[in-house]
Order: structure tokens, then C-alpha cells, then sequence
């Protein structure tokens, strides 16, 4: 059976590096894609205003 | 049908604000001592309050105490009202007093001199359990607020919290795991290398789930409450929590630049740090942009104030944190002070403004009742302003000045300052600029605590319970919505929680990982050096003498590949060797340190004979004339306890240490070797009677470093 520490010194360290840069190039691509466009705005605007209508009706 | 209503509980803000102010009080005074001991050692107290028992506790103080019921507070006054919904009462209570009770512990087990050494990782396995416990009740208790809220959305807020509740769980069990020799005693899992690299991937992260993260959901929540507008970009805050949270945990490995670790784990570490600037300044744009059209609010309000200047901070301290992290930058400023200045930009400026806002703007709601004096919060902003400035200024002046001195060479090639302690003695008035920016912003703490007195002083006779009407929770919402006709758009945001648990954790994980494996698992990494030996059993005892007082507080172990080190820490006028992976080998804990007040220690085995060592310890200035290092007469006249040794080799042998006949016979061994060693000592002039000493064990310790690898050259140093 094939050891994890062979499969990992089968790469170089240098893949790894490339790998993370391609992970995390990734994951920012999709977040800007799905939070990028107009037709969310109405969205985040009401988002924007949750700690300002916390205290709404609040009776002390 | 009559509308649900809840109660905020405020009365646990309230607690954790006061903890707040009395830790931070107590956090600041000891850091306070401690810089005061750089400039004037004979305040040194030995042997419970010595600069390396009470700068651990000053880290910690201000760290988990000050900054962490801080972030409590923001946590459940924000969570509450974002949520719509009031945490567990018992929870909240085993919650505020297990941290209390951790914070005490670790206020009396510091200057014990009951360490593991490792930086903001110094509590001992103990309270390392106590802290997972207390860390659970926290946990669960947001968590139940999150699955009992009424509100859809979870406000970005909310998202930093997540990501800092289960990043400090892993990163707390993950870098704290050892194998206890005693109550109060334990060895790293880890090794050398290894160790060194779990401790700075915590120990970075630390600086970013404890440090940056709760607070940036801090300032999405508090800023837009006192500024009373929305922030400037929703969107841009999304963006910034997903850069931050999956870039931060790569970053660790920039702590170790020119270090023993590999050198594709350091540069990995470099790239991702520098990327770091682009989500951090994002995040202090949309701070900072969201007093659009409110600047006129600053000039008055000295929550706007302390919030400003707290995100400039943020700015400035993660400008030049990239900057640092820089190789070329990072080779002068390790070790050196800059470091020190660059922590304190970060914590007085970003972390402690950001509370002292948030404590402004929440006090007058929590006592009902005015601020008893603006002018005062004012006062307090100015002062401490003043404070961080002659702070942070003195130290960049120490570092850059201690980085130069040391790399210099003269005309004829040899170092210009030879002397360590030249490099020291150069600092003092630095030392003694930045014991008073110090004082300044405890000063500046004190009129606010002053201030927040009297405030509660003006509290009602019994507080107004804080009821709002409510919306159905979300998830009885999604089960009616359920039950109708199938699945609902209400499950998308019952389920977000979750997945964005799930995903935080995922962007944790596999960064880690990815450095992790192959630092662990390439064997390359750390490639094996035959002469490297275990330490002996009174070795491995001097070691943990060393660990005890702190002395890593002062002095590296790891001479980096430059030719003024290799040159400084030489002898018999040949360069050392640098330090490479192989020697660490049997080093649990790492001790590789980051801050050398003192001289780097890794080759000195050898370099001076007992009796130096043993007159140094009990005066350093009577050996190094000017010298700010704590003066250990105790170690002259404590009992090594013979009885412990066994069983931390045993520990060690635990760990995979080839130890051999010490297995069975590891007091004996340790008594032979003091008693050749004390009579050294008696033969070169030295008292009598040290056979049985703690300073035998440690200049046993101090005589091995660098000796293996000084064997394996040939011993041609």
C-alpha cells in the first residue's frame, strides 16, 4: 500500500505552492462572481443595514 | 396573535466589559515592569517576577485577557441583536468565570516559572484543557444563538466570529499537544523543525483569530452603530472575509526566514503574507469609507475617535507586516525590536482602540445612564495617541539600530561591534522612551477606567430589561415551510451557518495542510546528522531550567546563514557553522526564540568555562559589565529534584528519544555528571557545594549547545 509521505514527496514543494495559488485564485474568482453582480445589491444593501435596525422596537 | 418577544441578557456584556478594563489594567502594568526591567534591571525580582517568568504573563495578560473578554463582550452584545436571540444563561456563566479562572491560573503558574515555551502558548497542559472546555461553552453557546435566531441573514459580523471561534479551536489543540512528564511539566509531540513550524502557524494565526478577525467583526458591527451608517460596501466586506481567512493561515512560516526550516515552507510563507496587504487594506478602506459624509462626527465623538485611529492602525500594521515578511526586510529586522514595534502598532493601536470605541459606545446602554464625562474619553484618546507614538517610534529607532550594529563590518573586514552587549547598551534611551509611551496609555487606560466608574456609578437602582418583538425563529419557519409543500428557500439560509462553518473550516484545514504534510512528511526537511545526540539527564533538566526562567525570551538558539553571525558566534576566531534542521532533532520544545535582548546561545557550549557561567548567572554584571539580564542567586542555592528526572526522560523516551540506559538509571547519571562538573568548578576556584545545585544542571545544558555539531565538523571550529 502507498504511504501518505510518498505521495506527498512525490511532489515537489514547489507544486504545493502552485496548487495553494490556484486553490485560493479559485475560491476569490467565485466569491467576486457570486457576490460581484448587480442583482444581489438590493440584497447586501439590506444586509448593510442589520446593525442599524437592531435595536428596532426595543423596549427598556 | 400577540408577537414573540426576548430578552438580551446585558448583565454578561457588562461582565466581560469590566473584565475587559480590570485585565487590561493588570496586562499593561506587567508589560509596563517588563520594559522598565530592560532599561533598570535591578527591578528584576527573582525568582517568581524576572523579565522571562512576567513577559509570558504580560503577552497573555493583554492577549487572552484584555483583547479576549473584549471580544466576549462585542460577541454577545453584537450577536444578540444581529441574531435576534439571547445566549444560554448557565453557559454564559461557566463561560465568563472558566475564562476568569484560566486567566487567574495563568497569572499564577506564569511566574512559577510552569511553561511550555512556546510564544502565547506558554500555559501549561492543565490549563491548556481548562481553555478547551471554556472554549466549547463558548462555542456552543453562539452556536445556539445562531440556530435560535430570527434573523434570515447572518450579518458579515457574524462571519468573523465563526471563523475565529473554530480557527482558535484548532489552532489550540493542534500546537498544544504534548505529553505531560508531571502536573505541571510536558514535552512537545513535536520536534525541532516541526515544533518550530506548529508553533508559528499557531502563533501567527493567534495574532489573526484573536487579534484581527473577532475585531474586524467588532468594527463591521460597532462602526456603523456610532458612526450611524450602513458600511461602505457589503460587498467588499464579503471579499475581505474570504481573502483574509484563506490567506492568514499561510503566512506562519515568515517567523522562520533564514531559520532551519526549509526554505520553500519560508517563501511560501512570504507570498502569501504580502498577499495579505490586498484583503486587510480592503478591510480598513471599508472601515474607514464608511464615515463618508460623517466626518464631522469625529471631530466630536471620541467613540469616532478611538475607531479612526484604531483602523489606521489596522492599516498601517498590516502594511508593514507584508513589508516584514519581506526576506531581504525580514534579515535585518529579526530578533531586533522592530518586531516589538510592529506587535505594539498592531495591539495598542488597532486592538486597544478598537475596545476602548467599543467600551465608550457601549457603556452608556449597558449602565443606562450618560457617559459621565466626553471630555474625559477625549483625554484618554489623546493620551494614549501620544503614548503608541512615542512607543512605537522608539522601538522601530531600537531595531533599526540593533539590526545595523550587528551586521556592521569595519574597514578591515572584522565585525565593528564585537560585543554583544554594545548592541544593548545602545538601546537604553530607547528603552527608557518607551517605558514612558507606556505609561502614557495606562495613564490614558486609568482616566477611562476612571470614566466608566463613574458612568456605572450613575447606573438606575435596577436595570431596565432590554425585550424586542421578534419574528418566529428561522428554523421553525423552514420546518412549517417544510411540512407545506417540500423543500423551501428558507433551508438555503438555515443551512448557511453551517455551511459557512464548514467552509471556514475547510479554508483552515487544507491551507494548513498543504504546509503541514509536507513539512511533516518529505523526509528531505530535516536531514539527519550522526553526531547529534540526545541531551543527558541532567542536560535535559538544565533545559528545563531554561525553559522555567524564559531565558527564550532574550536569547535565540539559531545562528542564520549570514557572515556577521557565523562570525559573532564563532570560535577560536573560525565562523560557526549555521544552524541547520538536523540539529534540532531532539529539541521539544523548539527554542528557537524571537527576540534576542541577549546573545544567540546555539554554539555556545564551550565558548566559556563553568565558573564564567556560574558568577554570570548569579550577577550578570559582574561578568558583563552593563549587561540587562535578571540577576539567579536562587539557582545557586535551589536542589535539582532528583526525583523528576526520571520521569521526564521517561516522557522524552515516550517521544522516541533514544535514551538507552538512562531509561533506568537517569538520576544516577545526572548526579555523576554534576558532581564531575561541580568539582570543575571547585578546581577553577569556584564555591563548594554545587553538586547538587539547579546552576549545575543549566550550565550543563548551556556547555552542550553546539557541541554536536561542532563534533560532527570534526571539531575543527
Amino acid at each position: 500500500m502507498t504511504r501518505l509521505s510518498e505521495v506527498v514527496s512525490a511532489l515537489s514543494p514547489t507544486h504545493y505552492a502552485q496548487l495553494a495559488l490556484l486553490l485560493f485564485v479559485g475560491v476569490f474568482v467565485a466569491v467576486a462572481i457570486r457576490h460581484g453582480g448587480k442583482r444581489r445589491a438590493a440584497e447586501h444593501a439590506a444586509c448593510a443595514q442589520l446593525p442599524l435596525a437592531d435595536d428596532d422596537g426595543a423596549k427598556r | 396573535m400577540s408577537q414573540e418577544t426576548i430578552r438580551y441578557d446585558d448583565a454578561i456584556v457588562r461582565k466581560f466589559v469590566t473584565a475587559t478594563i480590570v485585565w487590561g489594567a493588570v496586562g499593561m502594568l506587567v508589560g509596563l515592569w517588563c520594559a522598565l526591567q530592560l532599561a533598570l534591571p535591578s527591578l528584576n525580582v527573582g525568582p517568581y517576577f524576572t523579565f522571562g517568568r512576567l513577559r509570558p504573563l504580560h503577552t497573555n495578560a493583554v492577549v487572552f485577557a484584555f483583547a479576549g473578554n473584549g471580544i466576549f463582550a462585542a460577541v454577545y452584545y453584537s450577536s444578540q441583536r444581529l441574531l435576534k436571540a439571547a445566549p444560554l444563561p448557565l453557559l454564559s456563566k461557566i463561560h465568563f468565570w472558566g475564562w476568569q479562572a484560566i486567566i487567574l491560573a495563568a497569572a499564577i503558574t506564569l511566574p512559577l516559572g510552569f511553561t511550555q515555551s512556546k510564544e502565547y502558548a506558554e500555559l501549561e497542559w492543565p490549563v491548556d484543557l481548562a481553555i478547551t472546555v471554556v472554549w466549547i461553552a463558548f462555542a456552543v453557546n453562539f452556536f445556539a444563538m445562531v440556530r435560535n435566531r430570527r434573523e434570515r441573514h447572518l450579518y458579515v459580523a457574524l462571519w468573523f466570529y465563526i471563523a475565529s471561534i473554530i480557527t482558535i479551536a484548532v489552532l489550540h489543540i493542534f500546537n498544544n499537544l504534548v505529553v505531560p512528564a508531571g502536573l505541571f511539566k510536558s514535552y512537545s509531540l513535536y520536534a525541532g523543525v516541526q515544533d518550530a513550524f506548529m508553533q508559528w502557524w499557531y502563533g501567527h494565526n493567534a495574532v489573526a483569530f484573536v487579534l484581527t478577525t473577532p475585531f474586524l467583526g467588532l468594527m463591521y458591527y460597532f462602526l456603523p452603530k456610532a458612526a450611524e451608517r450602513p458600511v461602505f460596501s457589503y460587498r467588499l466586506s464579503i471579499l475581505h472575509f474570504w481573502s483574509l481567512v484563506f490567506i492568514y493561515i499561510w503566512a506562519g512560516p515568515h517567523h522562520l526566514h533564514y531559520t532551519a526550516l526549509p526554505e520553500w515552507a519560508s517563501t511560501l510563507g512570504m507570498i502569501f503574507s504580502v498577499m495579505l496587504w490586498m484583503p486587510s487594506w480592503g478591510g480598513m478602506i471599508n472601515g474607514l469609507l464608511t464615515l463618508r459624509g460623517a466626518w464631522n462626527k469625529v471631530a466630536e465623538d471620541p467613540v469616532l475617535k478611538f475607531f479612526v485611529v484604531g483602523i489606521t492602525f489596522y492599516g498601517m500594521a498590516t502594511f508593514e507586516g507584508p513589508m516584514l515578511s519581506v526576506k531581504s526586510v525580514n534579515a535585518l529586522s529579526h530578533y531586533t525590536d522592530w518586531n516589538i514595534a510592529h506587535v505594539h502598532a498592531g495591539a495598542l493601536g488597532w486592538v486597544g482602540f478598537m475596545v476602548f470605541g467599543m467600551v465608550y459606545w457601549l457603556v452608556p446602554r449597558l449602565y443606562q445612564t450618560k457617559l459621565y464625562s466626553k471630555k474625559l474619553a477625549t483625554t484618554h484618546f489623546w493620551v494614549a495617541t501620544v503614548g503608541i507614538a512615542l512607543y512605537v517610534i522608539s522601538m522601530w529607532a531600537a531595531g533599526i539600530t540593533q539590526g545595523l550594529m550587528w551586521r556592521a563590518f569595519d574597514e578591515t573586514g572584522r565585525l565593528q561591534y564585537p560585543d554583544f552587549l554594545e548592541t544593548v547598551t545602545r538601546l537604553i534611551p530607547m528603552y527608557w522612551l518607551r517605558a514612558l509611551g507606556g505609561a502614557l496609555y495606562i495613564t490614558g487606560l486609568a482616566i477611562g477606567a476612571y470614566n466608566i466608574y463613574r458612568t456605572w456609578r450613575a447606573r438606575p437602582a435596577a436595570y431596565a430589561e432590554v425585550e424586542v418583538a421578534v419574528p418566529p425563529m428561522v428554523r421553525a419557519t423552514k420546518l412549517a415551510a417544510k411540512r407545506a409543500k417540500g423543500e423551501h428557500w428558507h433551508r438555503k439560509w438555515e443551512g448557511l451557518p453551517a455551511l459557512f462553518s464548514v467552509l471556514t473550516a475547510a479554508a483552515v484545514i487544507v491551507a494548513s495542510l498543504f504546509e503541514i504534510l509536507p513539512t511533516f512528511l518529505i523526509g528531505g526537511n530535516v536531514p539527519s546528522i550522526s553526531s547529534v545526540k540526545p541531551y543527558t539527564p541532567l542536560e535535559l533538566y538544565g533545559r528545563d531550567i531554561y525553559i522555567s526562567e524564559g531565558c527564550v525570551n532574550c536569547h535565540s538558539q539559531m545562528v542564520r546563514p549570514f557572515l556577521d553571525e557565523t562570525v559573532r558566534y564563532g570560535m577560536n576566531g573560525q565562523p560557526a557553522p549555521y544552524s541547520q534542521p538536523g540539529e534540532f532533532i531532539y529539541d521539544r520544545p523548539f527554542l528557537w526564540g524571537s527576540k534576542r535582548t541577549g546573545p544567540d546561545l546555539a554554539r555556545e557550549g564551550g565558548r566559556r568555562d563553568e565558573l564564567w557561567h556560574l558568577r554570570h548567572l548569579e550577577d550578570p554584571r559582574s561578568t558583563s559589565p552593563g549587561s540587562v539580564m535578571p540577576s539567579y542567586p536562587h539557582m545557586l542555592a535551589d536542589d535539582i529534584a532528583w526525583d523528576d528526572i526520571q520521569s521526564r526522560v521517561d516522557a522524552m523516551a515516550m517521544l522516541g528519544v533514544p535514551y538507552g540506559p538512562a531509561l533506568n538509571h537517569a538520576p544516577e547519571m545526572a548526579r555523576e555528571q554534576a558532581a564531575a562538573l561541580a568539582a570543575k568548578l571547585e578546581a577553577a576556584g569556584g564555591p563548594k557545594g554545587m553538586a547538587n545545585k539547579d546552576v549545575i544542571a543549566l550550565i550543563a545544558y548551556l556547555q552542550r549547545l553546539g557541541v554536536d555539531i561542532r563534533n560532527s565538523q570534526g571539531g575543527t571550529q
